[in-house]
């Protein structure tokens, strides 16, 4: 974890400056706004008085855009970046940082896909095996394994216990 | 390694398959084959829900199977409601709805259904009244708030408990025959409401009864009419709204039940059989009328009917309210 | 006094018979279950369970619900500390403190404070509502549209103080999760707002959808990218599993500060009830002599919110007790229950019905006592569990995470959904916004439109209405004090870090 990250003094100063946190934020709160305030092109604003619709969503859309552009400045004009990324070991590239990012979300995907046309069972099979990729250190019958118990665990929690309307296996 | 591996999860797996056939399907002929599924297109513990669990669970122990009551809550409800319009025609899949069925008909533009097409109407199961409440003392009557908010316009208020809720069209319908305007105020639910009613800041509100019933009783609130046909069982020094002097505004809040068109006419009609008994069975009156309901028994033909008017009253109603179409 | 004395006999003489006794176990032990797993929530719970109650005495069927409220209270608190996994509003604030103690090794003090602080609470909550109710229901009932406009503008406003970074961050996270509490169908005019075309989001986002999202999934995917080497969730070795003397000292005053914010804020039915946990956290970092201590594993930060949470789920209690005014949906459906056994919920209950009432004001406190000797030896196993390899505790936390997001709706959307609110709340650990800030605007930002809104049509659009009820005005301005006093020491600290940086 201490491990500090290779100098970046070779990279592109635009692309150093997009490692900044608070670029990244300011970015990041600018887009969702002016994705805010696309969608909310057609909302009836009305007045102070007599809000309608769009009135406060518009309003919140505008504010959070100006304080990411504050965030943003906030990141640019900081001298030099004291981010020494320590979360990024050396064999830990960019591709095994996204690595668990992508397989549980598109294990949880495949979990709600799954769930009501295959049944209980299959979905956490599906959910175990594809986010056990997001960790290199669970070997492959582990995961088996593990959703074998999780699947007899589930059921005896929610079904047998609770009595939640859930199918275990798909309709035959 | 991995074989073997395998293998062990799967004796578990194994156990759980024995388990779960013994619960499954039993491949019977008539209905009902397996446990049925009862979608109620709102949170449990709404009104409806209550209501469908009350009557359902006599349903359940005349046809000997389980009845599984599921909340499919959601765009006003038309989630669930579609989701039975796609459901197996077999009568293993009922829809238990309201008064809403009837609004969203019109407030939602493409629910995905067709109300008045794809349900085979079964019975009303039981309605509950909406009455007319106000601040203790503040009017003597129904006509009395009205010429009130005639002689000010603009003055008079109403709560709701939400745009296009029951109790905003029971509203408008009332101002609607009485040809004035009021400011709706709408809120979250029905306590919110009944605590701005009580301070005297809103001016009337139609709640359905059972919230109300107990504030009515300790004189926390002036009950000045009931929007049914007929005066309330609880109430019956109260007058109904067209008694009050205002006919053409009556509104009720029924719930009832419906099929997937394409069932089969016999299993309809054993539910609506079904149904009926249920209705008929004293502990199931008793529990409805606790709850303020009170049971609603019809024909599958009338009942359809009923559903066609409801929906076209209501298209009414949206348009002069002023609800937005979706 | 000696009426209060007598009432309260009765009141233990009905709850204490063996029946009651045991149903307020049953309802302790589900709660405590179903408050542990995300997601499904006491009010599925109850309903599920309201059939049963048809054949029980009124009263054991309405200690039994009462216990499941609570005994969620309790089970909500567990998750949010061991796995970071807050299942309602209250947890979230939980998690700030209480789970960085877990992974300090403090999971068993944490755990332990929870329930002490929720008991001490839950009776101080329990002795005011026998001896108070009727004059703090005549408190709850002065709260219109405008009072709690003010309310929610103070709320948060103090929502910035919940975050222990950048202000400006703090404040952008907040307006984004006003933002997507807006998402779904307006209630004044029935019209969508940024649901995209979905009818999947017309009816908004659920609370527990997002929070399970940013905090437990978002985690999740956090610890997974943290290095490759084997760890568990616990950072060092488990110390012990009870608080040291110096917590106790530290924890005890923050637990008598949140009983009483909590209290007060419970009796508000329009959603008093979920700023009690906030405002008890902003308070005590506030009162704090560290307050950069908060979230480091402050142990105040987890005794005040967790107090306060419990008084205020005690005393949301007075509206329905004393007027048949539900002020949350677990309420409501006890109101169903009630009826359903031919009980008239209002004013009249305390008096036509004095077994009843007693009787439940009594459970309560029983209730309480018997959460506290369920929860306090089950420390030693709930900290047992984080001893387990992180590969297969991972796995086990996010399948929980899936079937609880889908038993809320049972909808599978949510569950997607989910997941991409997990992907977001790794975003925001690794860009350093805090998202605890984000949850308090969510929460808070329908019911600050609804009331402003409401507000303006009840006074036929005059904002003086602001100024004329005493009460709003007075909270608007002590929101404008508290504005000045959150923003002066950020805007000084800002200004140092940029001459430092």
């Amino acid at each position: 974890m201490s491990t500090e990250s290779p100098p970046t003094a070779q990279q592109h100063p635009l692309l150093r400056l997009l490692q900044r946190k608070n670029v990244l934020s300011g970015l990041m709160f600018i887009a969702i706004a002016a994705v805010g305030l696309w969608a909310s092109r057609n909302y009836p604003v009305g007045t102070a008085l007599r809000m309608s619709t769009g009135y406060v969503p518009r309003l919140l859309c505008w504010l959070l855009m100006g304080l990411g552009a504050i965030v943003l400045v906030q990141g640019l004009i900081e001298p030099h970046t004291p981010e020494p990324a320590r979360e990024r070991t050396a064999e830990d590239g960019v591709i095994a940082q996204l690595r668990p990012v992508v397989l549980v979300t598109v294990g949880l995907i495949t979990f709600a896909l799954t769930l009501e046309p295959l049944g209980l069972v299959l979905a956490i099979l599906a959910l175990v095996v594809i986010a056990s990729f997001a960790t290199r250190e669970l070997k492959f019958w582990e995961a088996l394994a593990a959703a074998a118990g999780l699947s007899v665990l589930t059921w005896a929690i929610f079904i047998l216990g609770l009595g939640l309307p859930i199918q275990m296996w798909p309709d035959w | 390694m991995v074989r073997r591996s395998l293998s062990a999860a799967f004796i578990p797996m194994a156990a759980l398959v024995t388990l779960v056939v013994s619960f499954g399907p039993a491949a019977a002929q008539s209905w009902p084959s397996k446990p049925v599924r009862v979608i109620v297109p709102f949170t449990a513990g709404s009104a409806v829900d209550i209501i469908a669990r009350a009557v359902m669970e006599q349903v359940s122990t005349q046809i000997g199977q389980p009845i599984i009551v599921e909340n499919r809550g959601g765009a006003g409800g038309t989630l669930g409601v579609g989701m039975v319009a796609k459901a197996d025609p077999d009568g293993h899949t009922v829809l238990v709805h309201s008064t809403t069925h009837a609004v969203t008909a019109t407030t939602y533009a493409n629910p995905g259904y067709d109300a008045r097409k794809d349900f085979a109407a079964i019975t009303a199961l039981a309605n509950v009244p909406n009455v007319l409440v106000t601040a203790p003392g503040k009017y003597t009557s129904v006509k009395d708030m009205i010429e009130a908010g005639r002689a000010k316009p603009g003055a008079l208020n109403y709560a709701s408990a939400g745009a296009g809720s029951g109790a905003h069209l029971n509203a408008e319908r009332l101002l609607l025959a009485a040809g004035i305007k009021a400011q709706h105020v709408p809120f979250k639910g029905g306590p919110e409401a009944l605590t701005e009613i009580m301070a005297g800041r809103v001016d009337f509100y139609f709640v359905p009864l059972p919230p109300a019933r107990g504030l009515i009783a300790g004189k926390k609130v002036d009950a000045l009419a009931v929007s049914s046909a007929t005066r309330a069982q609880a109430l019956p020094s109260v007058p109904t709204t067209v008694e009050a002097g205002y006919p053409d505004s009556e509104y009720n809040f029924w719930m009832g039940m419906f099929l997937p068109v394409k069932t089969p006419a016999a299993i309809a009609a054993r539910l609506h059989e079904e149904a009926i008994k249920a209705l008929k069975n004293p502990a199931v009156i008793g529990r409805l009328d606790k709850a303020g309901a009170e049971p609603m028994p019809m024909t599958p033909k009338a009942f359809d009917a009923f559903v066609r008017k409801e929906i076209d009253v209501n298209a009414t109603l949206v348009k002069a309210a002023g609800i937005e179409i979706n | 006094m000696e009426q209060l004395l007598a009432n309260l006999g009765t009141g233990f003489s009905v709850a204490l018979t063996p029946a009651n006794l045991g149903f307020a176990l049953l309802g302790a032990l589900i709660g405590t279950l179903i408050g542990v797993l995300p997601g499904i929530g006491p009010i599925a719970t109850i309903a599920m369970l309201l059939p049963l109650t048809f054949h029980l005495e009124p009263v054991s069927g309405l200690i039994m619900l009462a216990g499941i409220f609570y005994g969620a209270q309790y089970g909500g608190s567990t998750s949010a500390i061991l796995v970071n996994l807050p299942g309602e509003t209250s947890s979230v604030v939980t998690c700030i403190d209480g789970h960085q103690m877990a992974r300090q090794g403090r999971a068993g003090a944490a755990l332990a404070i929870a329930a002490l602080a929720s008991f001490f609470a839950g009776t101080v909550a329990t002795g005011v509502i026998a001896m108070l109710a009727p004059p703090l229901a005549r408190i709850g009932q002065s709260f219109g549209a405008p009072e709690y406009f003010a309310l929610m503008t103070l709320g948060l406003i103090a929502a910035v103080v919940l975050a222990h970074g950048s202000v400006v961050k703090a404040i952008a996270m907040i307006v984004l999760g006003l933002l997507l509490g807006l998402v779904g169908t307006d209630g004044q005019t029935a019209a969508q707002r940024f649901t995209f075309d979905l009818t999947k989001l017309s009816d908004g986002i659920d609370f527990a959808v997002l929070a399970i999202g940013v905090f437990g999934v978002g985690e999740i995917i956090a610890n997974l990218t943290r290095g490759g080497e084997s760890r568990s969730l616990l950072a060092q070795g488990i110390s012990r599993l009870m608080p040291t003397r110096d917590e106790i000292k530290l924890a005890w005053p923050a637990a008598m500060r949140g009983t009483a914010l909590g209290g007060l804020l419970g009796v508000l039915p329009g959603g008093g009830a979920t700023l009690s946990s906030f405002a008890a956290y902003v308070l005590e970092k506030k009162v704090a002599r560290d307050p950069s201590r908060f979230g480091h594993g402050a142990i105040e930060g987890v005794a005040g919110p967790e107090a306060a949470n419990n008084a205020g789920a005690q005393t949301s209690f007075i509206p329905m007790l004393t007027l048949g005014l539900p002020g949350n949906a677990v309420m409501a459906l006890m109101i169903g229950a009630m009826m359903i056994h031919g009980i008239q919920p209002g004013p009249q209950v305390m008096t036509e019905r004095p077994a009843l009432f007693w009787g439940m004001v009594a459970s309560m406190w029983i209730g309480n006592l018997m959460l506290l000797v369920i929860n306090l030896p089950l420390i030693g196993i709930w900290v047992q569990l984080l001893k387990v390899p992180y590969r297969f505790l991972f796995l086990a936390v996010l399948l929980f995470c899936a079937i609880g997001v889908y038993t809320i709706s049972n909808s599978a959307f949510a569950v997607i959904l989910a997941a991409v609110f997990g992907v977001a709340g790794y975003i925001f650990v690794r860009l350093e916004c805090e998202p605890a800030p984000m949850i308090l605007g969510f929460v808070l930002g329908p019911l600050m439109e609804d009331n402003l809104r409401r507000a303006m049509r009840i006074s036929g659009g005059d904002p003086m209405i602001f100024i004329e009820r005493p009460i709003a005005f007075g909270l608007l301005i002590a929101a404008a004090i508290l504005l000045v006093i959150v923003a002066l020491p950020s805007i000084r600290s800002g200004r140092e870090r940029a001459f430092q940086d």
